[in-house]
């Protein structure tokens, strides 16, 4: 057989490639990253619905374990145990595929985000890439397969519109999203996060009038990207009952919901590295950091890593927050307004903004 | 085995015998089957056989500072692009006509 | 290197196959999705990331979308019918494409530049990288017209798309 010596060989050209060392620390960063996002999306959920709740005046989930903290782990028991039930009028092997396809972009993104500084001696990015953006993009442009072969595999009526209505809106938004990062990088010089976060040391970019448009083009179109409330007509209830999900139950509905929120905190990840500094730490220079701030030094801890880490997180959860709040406050938009949105607001500022960023750089040199 | 992995890296004759095999699907695809679209998918597989051995020659060149190999790849990506979009815009229109895609219904000269 | 080419060689090579010979167009598409993620990947290999990442932007997230947008609304919902397989020319036809692969293949394999490419040693990691950038500024400068002339063709196929998709107004009015 073919397939033993090939995997030897696809091993050892792994290892002369990257190194022992470096394959066993990159398995570890992914093995962490990977539980932490897990973690984070169950209780992003346990989040969104104690905050619908709240700003409805309802109580929300409260009743297991210590302010409801304990319900996600209630809700995975639930989808778990449930039946396992296949529709009889589905496409078998694509009705099965298609949730697994919705979440892996949602998580290959991350990996090229730079969620820390260094943490003994190792940068805290699974992959430094060059070309870190543009992968990004590329992989998240993978996630309309998933809703276009839920819908299409669920062979029903409602879940077709749905898959219809995600591939037309995906795209529009991928394109306005993808120009409106121009103006970054035509500031930054460089299509790498991690150098991205690092010209940020001491001014974010969000701080400059044309990337704060740039910003505000990018938030809302990843909106619609991760077909979240003002613009969710690919799932919409009171039109298409679920859209691409109606034909989903049990662990295959949880991965298309687990799916969305990982979009979320991708997105929200997404916007802190590129507009609000990444993980840098207001208000204090990298520099500062080595040898402490007074009002920092209570929270600073022996590897200043960690303090970078978690103001990564902390800035994420701020915009998981504003998520939320958003999808409990707008009302849905139509879907012709949704196309007029994207291509005669958008497109044109996001091309606008490129045209200006550039006679300013040109001005400013 | 193991040896001729660890000594053997890939040639330029390779990535080109590869793409010479793409480039043969892709026209069986084109030449064998009736439906416009799979015949578009088959131009499509031609096209990116051509840039595999744009960026094949590109990546053995022994200049490493010449790119032409990489703008020719760009390049045929784009108008790959553009004929996709132009070719899918027919299929559309055609079926709006016809009330089908196959390439043997399309032989009404006159609209 | 060899054995991740070799794999995603293969991989592409099966799943093109695939993708022109399956009955169900769907199939076809995602079939067709799976051999420009394998050409990706083989532009990793030749480390051109740049170019991987376009492919994988242009290629799936847009041709492949745009096709399966087209067989959504050309066929069937379930896209089970999905044509004859063979039309009468078909014999001929595969018969050509396997002709003219195989005389490339005659060709490569008879040609002194394969050969003696043997010697050539592959990239190494300490060659320069061909960075974005320098591909921008090749770009803007050697490749300007060519670049510019592009954009047109860009403009040009983006009217003329709108407007053979477009259905006509006026017949629109009458039937309605």
């Amino acid at each position: 057989m073919m397939t033993e010596p090939m995997i030897a060989g696809l091993w050892t050209d792994t290892v002369s490639f990257f190194g022992v060392h470096a394959v066993a620390v990159v398995l570890l960063k992914i093995a962490v990253v990977l539980f932490a996002l897990l973690g984070l999306v169950s209780y992003t959920v346990l989040a969104e619905r104690r905050i619908s709740a709240f700003i409805q005046d309802r109580l929300g989930p409260n009743r297991v374990g210590w302010f409801g903290l304990l319900q996600p782990v209630a809700d995975s028991f639930k989808f778990l145990l449930k039946e396992n039930v296949m529709p009889a009028h589905v496409n078998r092997i694509y009705y099965v595929l298609a949730p697994c396809i919705a979440l892996a972009p949602a998580l290959l993104t991350f990996i090229v985000i730079p969620f820390g500084n260094t943490l003994a001696g190792e940068p805290m990015v699974i992959a430094n890439l060059n070309v870190g953006v543009l992968w990004m993009f590329s992989i998240a442009s993978l996630g309309v397969y998933g809703i276009v072969l839920g819908g299409w595999a669920s062979n029903s009526k409602y879940p077709f519109l749905g898959g219809i209505r995600s591939s037309a809106q995906m795209i529009s938004y991928e394109i306005s999203m993808g120009l409106s990062l121009i103006p970054v990088f035509m500031h930054v010089g460089s299509l790498n996060l991690t150098e991205i976060v690092n010209a940020q040391s001491h001014r974010w970019l969000f701080l400059h009038p044309n990337l704060f448009l740039a910003f505000l083009i990018f938030m809302i179109s990843s909106f619609a990207e991760t077909n979240r409330l003002p613009f969710d007509l690919p799932e919409s209830e009171q039109e298409l009952v679920g859209g691409y999900h109606t034909e989903y139950g049990s662990m295959k509905f949880a991965l298309f919901f687990l799916a969305e929120y990982a979009n979320m905190i991708t997105a929200s990840a997404l916007m802190v590295t590129l507009f609000f500094g990444g993980w840098q730490v207001p208000f204090a220079l990298p520099e500062s950091l080595s040898h402490p701030v007074t009002w920092l030094a209570p929270f600073v801890f022996q590897p200043v890593g960690f303090v970078y880490i978690l103001s990564f997180f902390l800035k994420m959860l701020l915009f998981l927050g504003v998520f939320i709040w958003i999808r409990w406050t707008l009302p849905r938009f139509r879907y012709d307004q949704l196309m007029n949105l994207g291509w005669k607001v958008f497109l044109p500022m996001a091309l606008a903004n490129v045209f200006v960023m550039g006679i300013w750089m040109a001005l400013s040199v | 085995m193991m040896v001729l992995a660890e000594i053997a890296p890939p040639t330029l004759g390779l990535y080109l015998g590869f793409g010479a095999l793409f480039f043969g699907v892709g026209l069986a695809g084109v030449l064998m089957r009736r439906n416009v679209i799979i015949i578009l998918i088959g131009v499509e597989m031609m096209m990116n056989a051509a840039n595999l051995n744009f960026l094949a020659f590109w990546h053995y060149n022994p200049n490493p500072s010449a790119v032409m190999g990489q703008m020719f790849a760009i390049f045929g990506i784009t108008i790959a692009g553009a004929e996709a979009a132009v070719g899918l815009a027919l299929v559309i229109a055609v079926y709006r006509h016809f009330r089908g895609v196959n390439v043997d219904q399309m032989n009404v000269l006159k609209g | 290197m060899l054995w991740f080419v070799l794999l995603f060689g293969l991989m592409t090579l099966v799943t093109g196959i695939c993708a022109i010979s399956v009955r169900n167009i769907v199939h076809c598409a995602l079939f067709a999705v799976v051999f420009f993620f394998g050409i990706a990947c083989l532009f990793f290999t030749l480390r051109a990331e740049f170019l991987a990442a376009v492919q994988i932007i242009v290629y799936i997230g847009a041709i492949a979308i745009l096709i399966l947008f087209a067989i959504m609304l050309t066929h069937d919902v379930t896209g089970e019918a999905a044509g004859g397989m063979i039309h009468v020319g078909g014999i001929t036809g595969g018969v050509v494409a396997v002709a003219v692969a195989g005389s490339i293949m005659v060709a490569l394999f008879r040609e002194s530049l394969i050969r003696n490419s043997q010697s050539l040693v592959e990239r190494t990691a300490a060659a320069p990288q061909v960075s974005v950038k320098t591909i921008g500024e090749a770009l803007m400068t050697p490749y300007v017209v060519p670049f510019e002339v592009v954009s047109i063709l860009l403009t040009a196929a983006l009217v003329g798309a709108i407007v053979l998709a477009l259905e006509q107004r006026p017949a629109k009015k009458e039937g309605s």
